[in-house]
């Protein structure tokens, strides 16, 4: 199955290294252990994981200057680990360029899902013209989006919301970042217009029972598309 | 009186002379040689005093002595530390002054300074080195100093009367009455005058006839039963204060209240020191009243003013100041309300016809005043005495303008052509009647001098224009005459009687703008919602008023004074105005601008004196350095530190107390959280525990079925312990009061959608239905906060009702506000539980199901956070319904798509 990935697992608590080492080489992963900070950049560094996995309060160096770090030199995808972080502190971290957060304690159920979703986005999935996945197709070029092959029809907001979702699959999109990059950096305080056109296409697509769930509230921080 | 009370010590004196001693023990002891003049050994023999601790083994250092070259002297100095003293740059020159710093740095036991009396060079911290002495007293050094009687503040006239020579440096009195010894060094004139033709004496740079004029054996005489009496007078009031102590000391009966009143005037500075003289003979209180009439004027008698006050205050009084037009009324108000028995007054110097005038001299009208004893005091003529003294009777603000005189001029000349055109049908008396019209109109708009112009132009044109014969000064009629006459003293009159009503008005309009400043201030105290905001508007205000700018220096947590001000101000970043600052602070006295300590910085700074110390400086930078500080601004800054001061300690008060509220309710929280967590989280743990192991064994691990079940039994204790943490985490952050909520727009049917998501699994066993309309408004909510506010109703339903129960999320709005309901069908509670429900850690007694009874009471928080409320009720139907009731804001324009 997921032969060959190789993953970086920074955690200075040995019951946490142990379990994601048992539950991620189970699936196939190669897995390296760092069990602080130092250490972790510089397997990052020496190894070129396909996917790290960092914990944010380390002993030595904190996770975020880790993510710094590793961000400096590589664009390798990177799921923070925290326990009771505040909605700030986890948009500070995407800005810093992670590219999902999971909060203590998750399941492995939860983690292999994220894992999965981040290393398939590091293949050069942003410029495809088509996003084709489960029910849902949009066809970038065209502006056209079926559902099980039946036309939807989305207003030109509504469709760069969608697209916007579906460049991040599977991850998460912070509220800010949507609100730049559809309205424009003067509106990244005007919520209210995230709220109602991700009401819209709720409506929209997930009437088809096939798609509903399809747009994930993260609370407080942002959304994510779920497709099965 | 019974034989008991008569052995009784006057509680006033009692408590004056314990109040000495606490003041003693707390600084250090001021010990002064006196003497009647220069030459008499003072400085000889504190040296030699100085010697004999030395050899006792006491720690004593030179600060400043001036030997003047004598040998015998310099010989004392030899075996004794001498400090270095401090050079300081003055027009071009390097003058040496006393080291205040490094006195205070090498804190000997007793420190020598020499000539009291002696005014320092500009640019060193205090005016004057009688001030130093105090700050090293302050400090806890003893110091050991000279002082020659001439001056001695109180005495300076009759030094000046002896001995016909102008004293300038002058010792307030109060000084030498805080030493606890005054070491008379005496000499007989003859011997001093011995002493002067050996060469002996040093008399100052500008020795010469008048320094030899000064020693006649008359004038030592002289001066030297000055110094006698005044050593006498104190040592008989050390007397007095040590057998206040004692029980069985004579009663002094009713104290004396002395009542000075100061003015502008030059004498006034006599009168103040005669009533100092006679309040320390009397052992009396005693008071100096300015009253502000209104009618000051330019900035010599201003800056005056000032001096005679502040003499006032140096030498005791307490100074107090009233507003009132009338002086006589105002002094007699005074010494009423201050139990004044003695008044002290100046003998009248105006002149005959203008007392006259004023229905009477001052003295006239307070010899009407019989339960007061008044005492008149002759003063001397002084350098520019009655005609230097600038019109006294010009109204404040209003200084001399020629526009007025030129607008009576022209008015007058307008009303004479009136006068001319109305002359045929009113005839020429009449034309009077316009005349007086006008003066009367001039004294509403302007000062006496256009009002008295007015009059004489009236008189005049009246004559010339229109009394026959025409175009001459000369009457033929008597009648005539006599009314043009009656006309004159009429006007007059009248016009000063418009001016007077108008100055009056004008008093009560600046005292209103006065009390408006007051309210002012006092408003934003009262208005403000922190210390920062508060500080913010104050100076705000005040700096416009006193055309400069104002700012605060806290104290900081560690008690030093803070390095940034409060507004942020640039010119606190030079550090010499910040030392001044902080030496304010550090000496609980006013410095900088203005006073006589470090008068050489921009800044004026007040300390912020609560009853438990400075809580800072306020610091005021004039626009203009070279003006001086009015009364009325002085005044004004005072009081605005006095109330911030105030202010400032009520609000520290305040913080410690919400801290100690904030320590209980933690603590008790902390306590209930313990309990709880013994039962209630260990209950999922045990569980946990429980299922694990189960699961290690071989007969259930080897039934794939089983073991599957157990596995999803262990996920829900799982999840339903992570919960209890999370909930107890809110709360401990919901009761803190530091949550701060990231409140955006967000629309209620998301929140309760995710809610529904992330409860799947808790909600299985039963059915919610999510009723909330398309298009309700928009609120500003903390989404996560909120989500779990929702998510903690719904697993309280969950926990409360039977499975299969129907959950139901609904909501509406009505008016301006927006309802939220979770409602279920199951049991319901008893009605007087439907309140309690919102308490922490309640639980419905005899609920079957875990929760730490936390999740009902952080529903609340949050929506209380939101500015909403909560209640539950029992549905008509069966079943607790819980409604949330949130406010709804002015909605956000909406970017709709075309």
């Amino acid at each position: 199955m997921n032969t060959g990935a190789k993953i970086l697992i920074v955690d200075d608590e040995k019951s946490i290294r142990r379990f994601l080492e048992v539950g991620l080489e189970g699936q196939g992963y190669k897995i390296f252990l760092a069990k602080n900070g130092k250490e972790g950049v510089k397997l990052a560094a020496d190894n070129h994981p396909d996917l790290i996995v960092l914990d944010l309060g380390l002993p030595d160096i904190s996770g975020l200057e880790v993510l710094t770090k590793i961000r400096e030199v590589s664009a390798t995808p990177v799921i923070v680990l925290t326990v009771q972080s505040s909605d700030k502190d986890k948009e500070t971290l995407l800005d810093a360029g992670a590219d999902d957060y999971m909060t203590k304690p998750f399941s492995m159920t939860e983690l292999s899902a994220r894992a999965r979703v981040c290393l398939r986005h590091s293949g050069n999935l942003k410029d495809a013209p088509v996003f084709e996945q489960g029910p849902l197709k949009i066809d970038f070029v065209h502006r056209t989006v079926t559902v099980n092959g039946t036309p939807v029809k989305l207003t030109p907001t509504e469709f760069d919301l969608l697209k916007a979702l579906a460049r991040h699959s599977g991850r998460i999109i912070t509220q800010q970042q949507l609100l730049k990059e559809i309205w424009g950096p003067a509106s990244v305080e005007q919520s209210h217009y995230l709220r109602i056109y991700i009401g819209q296409l709720r409506r929209k697509l997930e009437k088809d029972p096939s798609l509903s769930g399809l747009i994930l509230t993260e609370q407080g921080v942002g959304y994510r598309l779920n497709l099965p | 009186m019974s034989a008991q009370d008569e052995g009784r010590p006057d509680p006033d004196l009692l408590l004056k002379a314990v109040k000495q001693e606490s003041t003693l023990e707390r600084g250090g002891k001021l010990r002064v040689f006196f003497g009647m003049s220069a030459g008499v050994g003072k400085t000889y023999a504190m040296l030699e005093a100085a010697q004999a601790l030395r050899k006792d083994g006491v720690d004593v250092a030179v600060g400043l002595v001036e030997t003047h070259g004598r040998a015998e002297t310099q010989a004392l100095i030899s075996g004794l530390e001498v400090l270095p003293l401090k050079n300081i740059e003055y027009r071009d020159k390097t003058f040496e002054e006393l080291d205040l710093d490094a006195v205070l740095a090498r804190r000997p036991e007793v420190a020598l300074v020499d000539e009291l009396a002696h005014t320092n060079i500009p640019g060193s911290r205090h005016a004057k080195r009688w001030q130093d002495v105090l700050e090293i007293l302050d400090a806890g050094i003893d110091v050991y100093t000279s002082l020659n009687v001439q001056h001695l503040e109180s005495r300076k006239e009759d030094v000046e009367m002896i001995t016909g020579i102008t004293v300038h440096e002058t010792v307030p009195d109060s000084v030498l009455e805080r030493a606890s010894q005054i070491e008379l060094v005496d000499i007989t004139p003859g011997d001093l005058i011995e002493r002067l033709n050996e060469g002996r004496i040093y008399l100052g740079e500008q020795a010469g006839l008048a320094a030899q004029n000064f020693f006649k054996t008359d004038k030592l005489t002289a001066l030297r039963e000055l110094s006698l009496r005044v050593t006498g007078e104190m040592v008989s009031n050390e007397l007095k204060n040590l057998a206040a102590l004692r029980p069985g000391a004579d009663s002094l009966g009713t104290r004396e209240r002395l009542m000075v009143a100061v003015s502008a005037s030059p004498y006034s500075a006599q009168l103040i020191r005669a009533a100092r003289r006679a309040a320390f003979s009397k052992e009396a209180d005693w008071i100096a009243v300015n009253v502000d009439t209104g009618e000051t004027s330019g900035e010599t008698d201003k800056k005056r003013l000032a001096e005679n006050l502040e003499l006032a205050r140096k030498l005791g009084a307490e100074v107090l100041t009233t507003a009132d037009p009338d002086i006589v009324s105002a002094l007699k108000r005074m010494a009423r309300q201050h139990n004044i028995t003695q008044i002290i007054l100046g003998r009248p110097r105006g002149s005959w016809w203008k007392n006259t005038l004023q229905g009477g001299t001052l003295l006239d009208k307070f010899v009407a005043v019989s339960d007061i004893d008044i005492y008149v005091m002759r003063v001397h003529e002084v350098e520019g005495g009655r005609n230097n003294r600038q019109g006294p009777k010009r109204p404040a603000g209003d200084m001399f303008e020629p526009d007025e005189y030129l607008r009576t001029l022209a008015g007058m000349a307008g009303v004479t052509i009136l006068g001319a055109l109305l002359t045929g049908y009113i005839g020429y008396k009449s034309v009077g009647f316009v005349y007086l019209l006008a003066v009367m109109l001039t004294g509403l708009f302007y000062d006496l001098g256009p009002v008295l112009l007015a009059a004489l132009l009236g008189a005049v044109g009246w004559n010339y224009f229109f009394i026959p014969p025409l175009y001459t000064f000369h009457i033929n009629d008597t009648a005539d005459i006599i009314m043009c006459a009656v006309y004159f003293v009429t006007a007059l009159i009248m016009g000063s009687l418009t001016y007077r009503i108008r100055s009056r008005e004008r008093l009560l309009r600046q005292r209103e703008d006065r009390n408006e400043t007051m309210y002012d201030i006092v408003e934003a105290i009262a208005l403000s919602l922190s210390r920062e905001e508060c500080v913010m508007n104050l100076c705000g205000k005040l700096g416009a008023v006193l055309d400069g700018e104002c700012a605060v220096l806290f104290r900081d947590a560690r008690g030093d004074l803070a390095q940034m001000a409060t507004p942020f101000k640039f010119w606190f970043w030079d550090h010499k105005k910040w030392a001044v600052a902080k030496w304010t602070y550090e000496n609980d006295q006013p410095a900088g601008w203005s006073t006589e300590t470090l008068a050489m910085s921009g800044t004026l700074n007040l300390p912020l004196k609560g009853p438990s110390g400075v809580s800072g400086v306020l610091a005021f930078l004039p626009r203009d350095r070279g003006r001086t500080l009015s009364r009325d601004e002085s005044n004004l800054l005072n009081a605005v530190a006095a109330q911030m001061a105030v202010y400032l300690e009520r609000e520290s008060f305040r913080e410690s107390s919400i801290e100690t509220r904030k320590f209980k309710e933690s603590e008790r929280l902390h306590q209930t959280i313990l309990n709880s967590i013994s039962h209630e989280i260990k209950t999922p743990l045990t569980a946990i525990m429980g299922l694990s192991s189960a699961l290690e064994t071989e007969d259930i691990g080897g039934k794939p079925e089983l073991r599957t079940q157990l596995l999803s039994e262990l996920g829900v204790e799982v999840v339903r312990l992570n919960r209890e943490i999370n909930n107890i985490l809110d709360m401990s952050r919901l009761s803190s009061g530091v949550l701060t909520l990231k409140r955006e727009w967000n629309d209620m049917r998301e929140v309760a959608n995710a809610c529904a998501v992330k409860l799947k699994r808790e909600m299985s066993a039963h059915s919610l239905a999510i009723k909330i309309p398309e298009g309700l408004p928009f609120l500003k909510l903390d989404f996560s906060l909120f989500e779990s506010a929702l998510t903690n109703l719904l697993i309280n339903a969950v926990n409360y009702t039977p499975e299969k129960s129907e959950i139901e999320i609904s909501a509406e709005v009505a008016g301006d506000e927006f309802f939220l309901r979770v409602s279920d069908n199951g049991p319901g509670l008893p009605e007087e539980q439907l309140i309690s429900v919102f308490e922490k850690f309640y639980r419905a007694p005899g609920s079957r199901v875990g929760g730490t009874g936390l999740g009902l009471s952080i529903a609340k928080s949050v929506v209380e956070a939101h500015g909403g409320r909560i209640a539950a009720k029992n549905r008509a139907g069966g079943g607790l319904e819980i409604t949330v009731t949130l406010p709804v804001e002015k909605q956000p324009d909406i970017n709709e798509e075309k």
